[in-house]
């Protein structure tokens, strides 16, 4: 593991319409840092600056203001492209809904990362279906999302996040289209993956209590992150040297 | 993502839209089997010509005929046809001179000058006959059938030989259908001279041709033609004609000769060793015809007619382009999502555009490829249509004409090529569109 953190932002300011009359600014100076290995969440409201804060994390977006550094690349100076090869290489992630392609398989949707990747047909095969194994999905491979469960397609959706092996999983509310029971089934999968596989993990949620499950808790609010406290999950390894 | 996967994704979406895909496609199957069509026409009617201008043996020869040369400054006011004098017309001699200096590249040639009639009175019948005064390599020229006996060859015109080749209706009723070859016969002039002559060979009376089919006149009154060698008749022929000389003869060419460039050295043979330097009147010349060059002339115009109305047609394809384009933007729209879950995952614009870009060229390729089997389809059945129309209204053309349907290979690659190129065109606005989206709207788009 290595000592630069995952990511590393100072001072973040997201403006829209800039220079025009209805300039609007969501965030105002966001400062944080994650370290490898770190599995945090960063919660708030409706309004608070959640999504544009999580545009920004995921490359989707550059910042107005302030730097950001994703395993040491600046991401606030790159072009489009390079934000592309960002998303694919570093970034997995994991939506709400899903944000499966309705029309083509489950393996097929794993493989999509890999397609951008200009990784071979048979490698994206292989890898599809070593990642699907792992969230226990092997037998659903050739079904459409349309013939899974919302908790099937979840999984399908976090062996897409993994199969480039990503440095960041960046979940979206991820069991926010969920019942409570899958909802738990996602967020075990999402411990095995921090404990088993020492992913770095951001979770984005409103619920406090899905927060709750993660390390570290960043409280956003109106733009800004006004608290920060240690959540009830410990990783196990981390319990037994205490 | 590299082109395959493209074409994969594409493919699946056009099985998906299956109904709008083939809307989408018409316009672009209209267009193309219009031209392919077209091409196919006129490229068949091309074959036709000239695979019937070949049965009728007119592309290995070349029509000479003695006239005089245009005025040198171009000005046809002041200029007069000089006089012809019996010096001036050319002679079996020529012939000859022409033979030997043009061995390499000319089969022979071929002379068909009238004689005058006469009747031939035989111990088993009589017939009336035209005299016409020739040369080896006539019936072959000519596709008329030799049934028995021998062609002409070049002794018998150099040693004025009395050779004759009759009908096989002269056979008929002046021999009583006996084979007459080696047989002496006497022809009676209108002159009232009479020529002995040896049948030499028979040849084939094709009514159809010689135009007598269905006439009124008895079969036995048929006139049919008794062939001499030209330089016999002209010492001991008629006296219908103030001359018996050349002013027109054929030159039969050699298989694989050049006859464009053949044309130019006959003529420059004659105004150099005959009207240069001899009694000749220099003013005279060999012009000549041929049907190679002919055929080469009505060719090129077909040609023309047949890529003007192809492009006519292919205005179509821009309306088919339109059409592509319309669709491809829709899809643009219902897939924004699709796009926006691409764009997270790391695809860049360029893949985005090449997804977008193949889909309209694939369904343009496929509208192409249906298109030109319609046009081939299309093309075989008018033709062929055409050729019955041919055989009902003008059923003597129809013995000449060889119909060959034969699409146009080149017209074929072109026009696939240029539906794809419709594709790239309409198909670029759209994926330009895609490729913009900014991903996080593509996402939030609903």
């Amino acid at each position: 593991m290595s000592d630069t953190p995952v990511i590393e932002m100072k001072n973040i300011i997201k403006r829209y319409y800039e220079g025009q009359e209805n300039e609007l600014e969501i965030l105002h100076g966001i400062g944080l840092t994650v370290k490898e290995g770190e599995f945090v969440s960063v919660v708030g409201e409706s309004g608070s600056g959640k999504s544009t804060l999580m545009n920004i994390i995921g490359a989707l977006d550059r910042p107005s203001e302030g730097s950001y550094y994703l395993n040491g690349e600046n991401v606030g100076e790159m072009d489009d492209e390079t934000l592309s090869d960002v998303r694919n290489r570093k970034i997995g992630f994991v939506f709400q809904s899903f944000y499966l392609m309705p029309r083509i398989s489950a393996v097929r949707n794993v493989e999509v990362p890999l397609l951008y990747a200009g990784v071979s047909e048979k490698e994206r095969h292989r890898r599809a279906m070593e990642q699907l194994e792992i969230v226990g999905m092997t037998q659903r491979a050739d079904h459409k999302p349309s013939e899974l469960s919302g908790g099937q397609n979840q999984r399908v959706a976090i062996a897409r996040a993994m199969i480039n092996n990503p440095s960041l999983i960046l979940a979206d509310e991820p069991t926010g289209a969920l019942d409570s029971k899958t909802g738990h089934i996602v967020m075990d999968l999402f411990h095995r993956l921090h404990e088993e596989y020492k992913k770095t993990i951001v979770l984005i949620t409103h619920s406090r209590e899905l927060a709750q499950e993660t390390q570290r808790i960043l409280t956003l609010s109106d733009g800004l992150i006004v608290g920060e406290q240690q959540g009830t999950y410990q990783k196990p390894d981390k319990q037994t040297e205490a | 993502m590299n082109l395959k996967e493209s074409i994969r994704l594409s493919l699946d979406n056009i099985r998906l839209n299956r109904m709008r895909s083939i809307l989408t496609m018409l316009g672009i199957i209209i267009g193309i089997s219009a031209v392919i069509t077209i091409t196919t026409i006129g490229n068949s009617l091309k074959r036709t010509i000239s695979v019937s201008m070949k049965s009728l043996g007119g592309v290995n020869s070349i029509e000479c005929y003695m006239t005089a040369d245009p005025p040198e400054d171009d000005n046809w006011d002041n200029w007069e046809y000089p006089e012809t004098r019996e010096e001036d017309l050319l002679t079996w001699e020529d012939m000859s001179g022409l033979m030997d200096y043009e061995g390499d590249n000319i089969e022979g040639v071929v002379l068909n000058a009238g004689f005058g009639s006469g009747t031939v009175n035989t111990d088993t019948g009589s017939a009336k006959v035209s005299l016409t005064g020739s040369s080896a390599g006539y019936f072959k020229t000519n596709k008329i059938d030799l049934i028995s006996g021998r062609d002409f060859t070049r002794r018998d015109n150099d040693e004025q030989k009395a050779s004759a080749i009759v009908s096989d209706l002269f056979v008929k009723y002046a021999c009583d259908g006996k084979n007459p070859v080696g047989q002496k016969i006497q022809v009676e002039l209108s002159s009232g001279n009479i020529l002995n002559v040896y049948v030499a060979g028979v040849y084939h009376y094709d009514k159809r041709r010689m135009g007598t089919a269905g006439s009124k006149i008895a079969e036995k009154d048929i006139e049919t033609a008794i062939y001499l060698p030209f330089n016999y008749l002209k010492e001991k022929g008629g006296d219908e004609s103030p001359y018996y000389e050349i002013d027109f003869f054929t030159v039969v060419t050699k298989e694989g000769t050049d006859t464009v460039a053949l044309t130019e050295d006959v003529k420059k043979y004659f105004d150099e060793n005959k009207y240069n330097g001899t009694d000749a009147n220099e003013k005279f010349g060999v012009a000549t015809y041929d049907m190679a060059s002919e055929l080469s002339q009505i060719t090129k115009i077909l040609d023309i007619v047949t890529i003007a109305i192809a492009i006519i047609a292919s205005i179509s394809l821009i309306v088919g382009g339109v059409g592509v384009m319309n669709i491809m933007l829709v899809s643009v729209v219902e897939r924004t999502r699709e796009i926006g879950i691409r764009k997270a995952l790391g695809a860049r614009k360029k893949n985005i555009r090449l997804q977008f870009l193949t889909e309209a060229v694939v369904i343009c390729f496929i509208g192409g490829i249906i298109g030109v089997s319609i046009g081939i389809a299309n093309g075989f059945l008018l033709s062929l249509v055409g050729g019955h129309l041919i055989e009902n209204m003008e059923p003597e053309m129809a013995s000449y004409l060889t119909i060959s349907v034969s699409p146009s290979i080149p017209a074929i690659v072109i026009s696939v090529v240029f539906s794809m190129l419709v594709g790239i065109v309409f198909g670029s606005y759209p994926a330009k569109r895609a490729a913009e989206l900014s991903p996080i709207e593509a996402l939030r788009y609903e």
